[in-house]
């Protein structure tokens, strides 16, 4: 979201006095009353045409300052004309300080702040219920030019833990070439790349997507991405894992580094491609394959490959998603915390459809998924919800999930909801 | 006094207007019809009755520029991604943006209706919507 200011005038009239010099202004200012303004101010220049002094008679004076405003916008390549309705007296020193002010909030144009949270609510069986402020992060993004731009995701978790999500830099030379360097998320899966609450329906993220895609996965790295008509890839490499898996609990999400003072003895490389096969059907396909970088200088070779197939399908009100996720580390048993097997997966499917498709800003989703994985038990989640969005920003989520298990250990009926938010 | 900071928008560009506008005409004269806050562009050929309209939207915080061409009976002749400032990851595919060739302005001309929308890219479809209704409800007035 850009801070930035927007002032709406009415017309405009050149002038030209024998006792007024005219000055000229030319820069950018906005003050946004809506969104609708910041948007369009934003890539506006103006012409600013002051006249600065204005003699009375035989005294000079100070004095009046009439200012006039030609808004030409960049984007449409329209131009308008306004007045800026007001007159001022005083002195040059107010009016240096406007011109000032004036730049410097111009420069925020290439600034953009967004953000994204979520607050959650476990009701679970045989265990105890939670309240968490799960999520909340900061966005920030910077364009030096038409090539080069900075982004960045700051996340505070659960109140007390302090992550960068993504801090990148991207250098878009061409639809398909583009380069990214800095601390990245991998392209894997749905939910890695784009986990905003307000683009998925239910409470939390699939398990499928948070132990077998250890979701959010981010390390550091290099890599390249483009598209060309209807395809799109991307492809990295990134510092590989370290051996702090706990498979048999987490999948492969203990093995991630973040990027923080991450070993890089052994690295990793992920690719992803995806294919709108028509305006409403998207697949999909990414792969992972990297070393672990051990925590002793002994040990075993711990291999780690994932690979993942996805498909989205939307037709008019109903969205219909599915996820297939297969990986694997090698020499499992040989971990600091043993695993009973090297291979992990699941799969799950969900469909929703929104009642209130009449209407563009507002969603009322009822959905359902079911999903399966086996981190060496198989465990079944069936779930129903509902998602409502007042607005495009904001998100109320709320599911059931009947949790069933081989050996009955993991079994759960579970509620939940989720407030999200996404600006 | 004088000060000049000139500042110029971000972004990528894929058509200025001028080329925009030759992609529909050519060399061609072309004149132009001010439709409320909307700047129809249209030919001085008078065997040729379409418009094209220029019209930015916000994406996610910066802006999307399209072009829409109409022909004569109201309907979408060709939509021209002109310029989009946010980062490039966020656009839409072309395949996106060709559902809109051929449609006309009614309700189902929306997302979750005739439109679909595509994953990774649900603000730059909701931006592109609006700017082609915007465009439509403008040209109806003519």
């Amino acid at each position: 979201m850009n801070a930035i200011l927007s002032f709406k005038y009415v017309n405009y009239h050149a002038f030209r006095r024998e006792d007024a010099c005219l000055g000229l202004v030319i820069h950018n200012i906005s003050i946004a009353f809506d969104d609708k303004h910041a948007t369009a101010a934003s890539n506006q220049f103006g012409l600013y045409v002051e006249s600065v002094f204005n003699f009375s008679g035989h005294t000079s004076r100070f004095g009046q300052v009439i200012s006039y405003f030609a808004v030409f916008d960049a984007n449409s390549h329209e131009s308008r004309i306004h007045t800026l309705a007001f007159r001022s007296r005083g002195s040059i020193i107010p009016l240096m300080i406007l011109s000032l002010i004036t730049i410097t909030i111009s420069a925020t144009a290439q600034i953009s702040f967004g953000g994204y949270g979520e607050v959650s609510y476990r009701n679970v069986e045989n265990a105890t219920d939670s309240f968490d402020v799960h999520r909340v992060v900061l966005y920030t993004g910077y364009e030096f030019d038409e090539t080069y731009s900075f982004s960045a995701e700051i996340e505070f978790e659960h109140g007390d833990e302090i992550h960068v999500e993504f801090a990148h830099i991207d250098g878009n030379y061409s639809e398909a070439l583009n380069v990214r360097a800095g601390h990245i998320l991998l392209p894997m899966g749905f939910m890695n790349q784009t986990h905003e609450p307000t683009t998925f329906w239910s409470a939390k993220r699939p398990i499928v997507e948070r132990f077998v895609i250890p979701s959010t996965w981010h390390e550091n790295g290099i890599g390249v991405w483009g598209s060309d008509s209807n395809l799109t890839w991307q492809a990295y490499f990134v510092n590989g894992t370290d051996d702090g898996f706990d498979i048999q609990s987490s999948g492969l999400r203990g093995g991630r580094q973040n990027g923080e003072r991450a070993a890089a003895e052994k690295m990793g490389f992920t690719a992803r491609l995806d294919y709108q096969v028509a305006a409403g059907l998207q697949i999909g396909t990414a792969i992972y394959t990297g070393g672990t970088n051990n925590s002793t200088s002994s040990g075993a070779e711990h291999h780690v490959q994932v690979v993942e197939a996805h498909v989205q399908y939307d037709n008019g009100p109903l969205r219909v998603r599915g996820l297939f996720a297969d990986a694997s580390v090698e020499n499992s048993a040989q971990l600091p915390t043993t695993s009973t097997t090297d291979d992990i997966d699941g799969w799950y499917v969900e469909a929703g459809y929104d009642l209130l498709s009449s209407d563009d800003d507002t969603s009322l989703t009822p959905f359902a998924r079911v999903e399966q994985y086996d981190l060496g038990e198989q465990v079944d989640i069936n779930m129903v919800g509902i998602a409502f969005q007042p607005n495009l920003n904001i998100i109320y989520k709320f599911d059931l999930q009947n949790i069933t298990s081989e050996t009955g250990g993991q079994d759960s009926d579970n509620i939940e909801f989720t407030i999200g938010w996404s600006f | 006094m004088i000060c000049v900071a000139l500042l110029v928008a971000e972004g990528k560009t894929y058509f200025t207007k001028q080329e925009a506008l030759q992609e529909v005409w050519g060399d061609s004269e072309i004149k132009e019809k001010q439709i409320s806050e909307h700047t129809f562009y249209e030919s001085l050929d008078s065997a040729d009755h379409s418009s094209a309209c220029f019209n930015t939207q916000r994406v996610r915080s910066k802006g999307q520029t399209i072009m829409l061409h109409i022909a004569e009976d109201g309907s979408i002749a060709e939509l021209l991604v002109c310029r989009f400032n946010e980062p490039v990851r966020y656009k839409a595919p072309p395949i996106f943006y060709q559902q809109f060739v051929g449609k006309k302005l009614d309700d189902n001309l929306r997302l979750k209706r005739d439109i679909d929308g595509v994953s990774g890219a649900t603000l730059t479809s909701r931006a592109t919507v609006r700017s082609v209704r915007e465009i439509l409800a403008a040209y109806a007035k003519k």
